[in-house]
Formats: C-alpha cells, structure tokens, sequence
C-alpha cells in the first residue's frame, strides 16, 4: 500500500486575504481539517491541493499495487498524446522518480509519441511546432522521448529508425503517402477513426518490442474508459471488452499494455494539471475536431453529457465492463474443442489481434452476423430459388455461391472488367476471413478496396493462408 | 434518372433500405422485409406446429406489422401455428380506447381473433379502483410492476404456448445500451435472447429482433395498414431520452450500429464466477420474481386486505419485511421509469 510522507510537499500554500474574505465561508480541506479547500471536486469532496495531490498520488500508486503487475526491472514504454491525460500521467511519473529511493517506483521507462498529423489533416508547419513542444517537454521532465510517424506502419519493417523528440526535425515532406491514401479511400469519419486506433496500437507494440520495453503504460482515465466501452459495444466490439478497457491488456505474448490512471476521473485530471500548471500539448477542442463524425466523437460527447448530469454513471459504465467476458461457444462434443485449440491462431483477426468474434457464436442460433448476410442476400440477388420457401438455409454457402455466381455472370457481361471484380470480390471475402467483426467493418464499404490493405495485413493473410495450406497437406497424419 | 431495383427484378427502386443501404422497388422491399423475419423465425425455431401463440398487441406500429407479417406467414410457409391477438385493458378511463379500437381494426382486417383481458380479470382490480384506494401519488409502483407480468398473467390464462412481442432492433440496441449504462448484467446478458422462458413459464420470442424501427415504418406505410401512433404525452426520462438520442445518432452515421450493438450483446456474457441475482418463481403466481412472493402478489394482498399502501400488512414479520423489500424496490424502479412503461407500452423492456 503507498504510504507517503506528507512532509515532503510545501505547506505552505496559501490564499491572498481578500478571497476568504469574498467568500464568508471558506470550507477546509476534508482531509487533514486545518487547510482551507483550494480543490473543489464534482463529488462534493473539498481539498487543499497538498492532500488532493496526496490522494492522487496514492489512487496512482494503488492501481499499481493491487494489481502487482509492475516489477522492478520493468521496463515500461509510456504512451503520449499530448493530451491531458499523458502529460499527467507523465509529470506523475517523473516526479514520482525524483523521490527517495525507498518510495521510487521501481522500473524504467521511455516516452513514444505517435505523429498522426498526416491523417488528421495537419500541416507541416503545425507538425513541426509539436514535436518542438514534445522536446521542450521531454527537456523540462529529462525524459527519453521518441517520436514515430504513422507512416511508418505501411513500410515493412515498422519502426526502422526511432527518433528521439530532441533530435533535429525530420523531413516530413519526404515521407509515405500510402497511409494518407489508405485513409482517403476508407467510407467516413468512423472508419478512419477506427483504423487509426488499430494502428496506433501496432505502432505502439512494435516500438515497444523494439525498445525492448516488457510494458506500456496507456493514459486512460476512467471517462475514457466509459467511452472506449460503448465505443466498443457500438461497432461491434463487445466480446472485446475484456482486452480493450482492461486494467492489463495481454493480448500480446511478449508486451503488456496497462492502464493506471483508470480510476482518474475528469476532475482529478483538471486539479493536478491546475495544481502544477501543467498545459498539455492538445487542448480538447483541438482533439475533437480530427474525426468529428465518427462513433468515438459521438459516444465521447454523450458520455461527458451523461457524466456532467450523472455523477456515478462513468464508474457504473467501466465497472459494468469488467463484469463481462466473450461468450464461451458450448461444444456439443469434446472433439470441437481440440480443433479449436488447433486452430485458435487461425481465429485471430490479423488487424486487432483478438479473438475473431464468429467463433463464439453457434452456427445453428440466428445471429448479427448471419442476418446481415441475409439480408444483403435478399436485397439484391433475384434469383427465386433462395425463395422463402428455402428452409434452414445455409447462409454462409449460398452467399458464396452467389459470389461464384455474380463473377460468373460478370465475366459474360463484360470483359473489360472481369478482373477488377474477380480481385475485389476475393479482397471482400479475405477481409472477411482474417478481419474481426469490428475490423471488417472498417472496409467493408471502401470506395477501393483493393490498395487500401495495409502491407502487415497482406502479409499476414498471406503467411496465414500458406500455414493453412500446410495444415491441409499433412492433415492425414495429424492425430 | 430512375435507380433500378437492386434485386435487378427491371422495376425502378422507390426507396432505400435503411438497414443495408440497397435501392429496392416496392415488391423487392416486402419481398426482403418479410423474408428476413421468416429467416429468423425458422432459424430461431420460434414456434413448434400446433403451437397457440398470442401477439401482444398494442394498436401501435410494431405490433400491427408484427400481426400482419406473423399472418402471412404462417399461411404462406404452413408454420401451422394457431395465432391470436391479446391486448391488455389497464382499466384506465378513457387510455386504451384508441389503442383497442386499432387492436379491434386489426382484428377485422386480419381476421385474427382477439382477446381482450382487462386488469379486473387478471388482478381483480382495475387501475381506476387502484389509483381510488391509493390516490394518484403511488400508482406508478403498481401500474410497472402489474404491467410486466400482464401478458404472462393473460398468456397462462388463455393456455398459450408462446408469447410474440413487437420488439424491433432499435429496442433491443437500446435496451443493451440502457443496461451498460444502468450496470444491469443480468439482463444485459438475457436482452439479446431471441427466446426468453422461465422455469415453466411461457415463451417469449421476437420475431421482429433483426428488423429496423425505420424499416417497420415503411412496411405498413406501402402496405397502407393501420396503426395507433403510440406518440407518448409522457417524456421519457432523461436518462432513457439521452439513450434514445445517442442511437439515432449512431444510427445516422453508421447505419449498421443499430445491428453491431445487438451483435456485442449477442457475444458477451456474465464473467465466471460473478454472482447474478436468482431468478425463480413466485410461490402463490408461478411467474418469474426475484423474491419468494413477487411483487405484484404482495401488492394484490395489500389490496385485497384493505391496506393498499401497507402490502400485505403487520401480521408477522417475515411479511412485514418482505413487503418492506418489495416496496423500496418498486420505488426506486418506478422513479420516474414508470412513464417509461407507458411509453414503450406492451413492450415492457424487462426482458
Ligand atoms: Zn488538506
Ligand atoms: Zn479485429
Ligand atoms: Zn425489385
Ligand atoms: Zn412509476
Ligand atoms: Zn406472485
């Protein structure tokens, strides 16, 4: 349990007279009783920043214990956005650093800031003043910073060079563009959103590998965490639940993700950035203007109104979350479950790395996905043996034929075409075989579909479908 | 220039399907609509033949449409399914009458028979007695714990075997979406079920469960029926109202969100080894209830004996506390939630 030393802040704080006087009734801090409050929280708590700052320290250091799953000689890649939540997290951090070796968290860390701007629209110029901000920042805390660019996940070996924040400006001009024209080609605000946290997130885990850091400390608070869950819930992602707003995120072998500052609430976040005058990189008004008409924009904005009107609703949302796992599929015999083993690589969607979500529902139950095949069958195929007199269809095996069928027809209509539709047809069915529910939606309507597969993706479809391939050949003498 | 159908059927498509997106010509739209439900009926095994299946109807749009589809079908696919329409009188002056005159239309239009069942012949009190024994201030506690048990009250009566309930996607979305926000796991686990049943207890199916509120609209618009606007003068709560918002604005952006968060629901369900309330059966009903004598059963006994606002009264203790239960539970249920049962209507979304 963390127990501090009160005597190391500054008591000194003090109010200029006429405040008090402004105020008749000053109320004291409900901690330590003597101070007057300077730290006013929506829960009705009262404050004076020493002990405020106390208790946050403390909630800080309490995830951590509780869940032991910080060890000394870890080493740890923080994530930073510029956002509030990570300039917090990082001047946390540090100045928990500068204390006495016997409460010194125990570990190592380094800094990853991820430029995006290239999607998010920004220019060069703006890039530029944020990696001077980041240095200014990585100077000021004397942190090892890095800086990756988002292009650099479509090269093929991500994270070649690492750039630290202080080195000279790099040259963005010359850089990548196919990420840029992955993006264009993507339908709206919501897919581009998505896409973008994904490969935020592999970004993340191969500087991390490459860095040779064990951990990642992200800065969710737990607004963001209420977000993240109905964000989830609503493009599909339930069963991901358990990896995607989890205190510890183990769905890498080799790295884990973790999220501390997960029982912060709003105003914990604003006091300590107030208490130290902090100014993050980012305000708000600037963060939401990247993808306004996405589903995150639109579940953040209604979870800050829920939260402004409800108090306990944001804690309800992300506890309600840790209740909840993906539905075990009930096998009727043990012999699925083996298979599953065998092939439980094979379930895993090649964007996200979790768990694709079709195997946990049963091919005989109606289902999501199976009536938005149907329905896509109904609307748009005339042929009248698929009439409704067609009991207990087999959706998946009609919907392909028909796929067979539509190239078949193609090809006589018109040549010219024939392989566009041959290969976008194919690109449609491998998305559907390697993506997750949620990930598929990502592409599902791409005015292109066919340059807009990032490279790891195609090579992990290709590596995936040679070891398949494999599986196939030797299947006689596996037992 | 026209868009043609995109069932390639030559017809030029008049409207767009909200759930997919695809241009379809009017008989191309009834075609997929009506299929789509079969497709989950048959799938779902919703009913056995021979089954007697009552459709609770309310007048409103869900159940009308949901009444009409259920009736061609079963004629059109021999499901050899005995149907009906059962609508329930609260006795409230004056409050269903527009409701059962659209229930009494269907019932002509369709030729299907209706039931009627009133809060008299179910409880032996209508809501106007109640509200004379209690005064206006409580009646909300009785009208939603009454209200849900209702249809199962009048199914067991009339001998039903199943249930149909007029839910549509947009419901059941939002119901996944209130029980996230209300931390409801129990339900948030039974709420995407397409078939709910208790210990003995009748089954509930939904039909209508992969088919969009916007969708429903349009089919009894080109099929010109009738229907009994269930526009509320009750505002939903606050809580419930910025639920409703948010989905229309999912729903705006991606269509298919409406589906997506049914499909979450679908996948997820109670941690190992986290405690779910238990669900069992009231000892005097039978029907579902968390208690050992269900709500509605202390309630009648208060009534019945004279003490409305008391439950069952002082006789012991056992009695005294558990109507002390069953009365703080009702009144933090009915904070306000109460005109949410009226505005949802039969679809009581205690599922
Ligand atoms: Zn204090
Ligand atoms: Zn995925
Ligand atoms: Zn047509
Ligand atoms: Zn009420
Ligand atoms: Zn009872």
């Amino acid at each position: 349990m963390c127990t501090l030393n009160l005597s190391e802040y500054d008591t000194t704080t003090s109010f200029p007279a006429d405040t008090i006087e402004a105020h008749d009734a000053v109320p004291f801090c409900k901690k330590c009783g003597n101070q007057e409050a300077q730290v006013f929280l929506k829960n009705k708590n009262e404050y004076c920043k020493r002990c405020f700052l106390i208790i946050l320290r403390h909630k800080f250091r309490a995830t951590l214990s509780k869940s032991k799953s910080v060890h000394t000689n870890d080493s740890i890649l923080v994530a930073h956005s510029g956002k509030a939540n990570s300039t917090l997290l990082l001047h946390l951090i540090t100045t928990d650093m500068n204390e006495s070796i016997s409460k010194k968290l125990q570990f190592s860390f380094k800094v990853l800031y991820i430029d995006d701007g290239i999607v998010k629209g920004r220019s060069i110029k703006e890039r530029e003043s944020i990696q001077s901000a980041l240095a200014k920042e990585a100077e000021n805390l004397q942190l090892t910073m890095y800086i990756l660019p988002l292009s650099n996940c479509v090269t093929d070996s991500i994270c070649e060079e690492m750039q630290l924040a202080n080195a000279p400006l790099m040259n963005m001009t010359s850089e990548n563009t196919i990420v840029q024209e992955i993006f264009d080609n993507l339908e709206n605000d919501t897919a581009k959103d998505e896409l973008l946290q994904q490969l935020r997130l592999k970004l993340l885990v191969s500087a991390a590998r490459k860095l040779n850091c064990n951990k990642i400390f992200i800065a969710d608070a737990s607004v963001d965490l209420a977000v993240k869950v109905l964000g989830n819930v609503s493009t599909g992602r339930g069963s991901q639940l358990p990896f995607n707003v989890a205190f510890s995120d183990t769905r890498y072998k080799d790295v884990t993700l973790l999220r501390p500052l997960r029982d912060f609430t709003r105003d914990d976040i604003t006091g300590y950035l107030e208490c130290y005058n902090l100014h993050p990189i980012f305000n708000c008004d600037k963060y939401n203007s990247s993808f306004p008409a996405s589903i995150r924009n639109v579940t953040r904005n209604f979870v800050y109104k829920l939260d402004s009107e409800f108090h306990s609703t944001v804690p309800t949302i992300y506890r309600t979350s840790e209740k909840l796992a993906a539905k075990r599929m009930e096998c009727e015999n043990s012999n699925t479950k083996i298979d599953d083993n065998v092939n439980s690589d094979n379930n895993i969607c090649v964007l996200c790395e979790l768990t694709s979500d079709s195997s946990y529902l049963s091919k005989e139950q109606p289902s999501v996905a199976q009536a938005k095949l149907f329905s896509k069958l109904v609307s748009t195929v005339a042929d009248t043996s698929l009439n409704m007199a067609t009991n207990s269809l087999n959706i998946h095996e009609l919907s392909s034929n028909e796929q067979i069928k539509s190239i078949n027809a193609s090809k006589e209509e018109k040549h010219q075409c024939q392989n566009d539709i041959h290969k976008s047809i194919l690109k449609q069915s491998i998305i559907e075989k390697y993506l997750c529910y949620g990930c598929r939606l990502i592409f599902l309507n791409s005015k292109q579909i066919d340059n807009i597969l990032p490279n790891f993706i195609s090579n992990a479809i290709k590596k995936k479908s040679q070891i398949a391939h494999l599986e196939k050949e030797i299947s006689d003498f596996l037992l | 220039m026209p868009i043609p159908c995109s069932r390639q059927c030559g017809k030029k498509a008049i409207l767009k399907r909200p759930k997919t997106g695809h241009a379809l010509c009017k008989e191309c739209f009834f075609y997929a609509f009506e299929s789509e439900i079969h497709n989950t009926i048959t799938q779902g095994k919703l009913f056995k033949p021979g089954d007697k299946v009552a459709i609770g109807a309310s007048g409103g749009k869900d159940s009308t449409v949901l009444a009409y589809v259920l009736k061609t079908l079963n004629e059109r696919h021999q499901y050899g399914i005995d149907l009906f329409l059962l609508s329930i009188d609260e006795g409230i002056t004056g409050y269903r009458d527009d409701s059962l005159k659209t229930v009494q239309q269907n019932k002509d239009d369709y030729g299907l028979p209706l039931k009627i069942l009133s809060y008299k012949e179910l409880y032996g009190w209508t809501m106007d007695e109640i509200v004379a024994e209690i005064g206006k201030k409580n009646n909300c506690t009785f009208c939603g714990v009454f209200r849900r048990q209702a249809l199962d009250r009048g199914a067991a009566f009339l001998g039903v075997d199943c249930i149909a309930t007029g839910h549509n996607a947009d419901d059941i979305a939002e119901t996944v979406l209130m029980n996230i926000l209300r931390g409801d796991i129990a339900r948030l686990q039974r709420c995407t079920s397409i078939i709910t049943a208790g210990a003995d207890c009748i089954r509930r199916c939904k039909p209508l469960k992969y088919a969009y509120e916007k969708e429903i609209v349009m089919y009894a618009y080109f099929k010109q029926l009738v229907y009994f606007s269930t526009e509320c003068v009750f505002a939903p709560n606050a809580y419930r109202g910025h639920a409703r918002t948010y989905l229309k604005d999912l729903e705006r952006i991606r269509p298919s969100s409406i589906l997506d968060i049914i499909h979450s629901g679908e996948t997820l369900q109670v941690k190992e080894g986290i405690k779910l309330p238990e669900r069992r059966n009231c000892s005097r009903c039978g029907f579902v209830s968390s208690q050992e004598i269900c709500k509605a059963c202390i309630m009648l006994e208060g009534l019945n004996r004279g003490l409305p606002k008391l439950g069952i009264g002082k006789s012991t203790k056992v009695k005294r506390a558990l109507e002390s239960i069953a009365k703080d539970k009702c009144n933090d249920k009915c904070n306000g939630k109460c005109k949410d049962n009226e505005q949802i209507d039969e679809k009581d979304l205690e599922f």
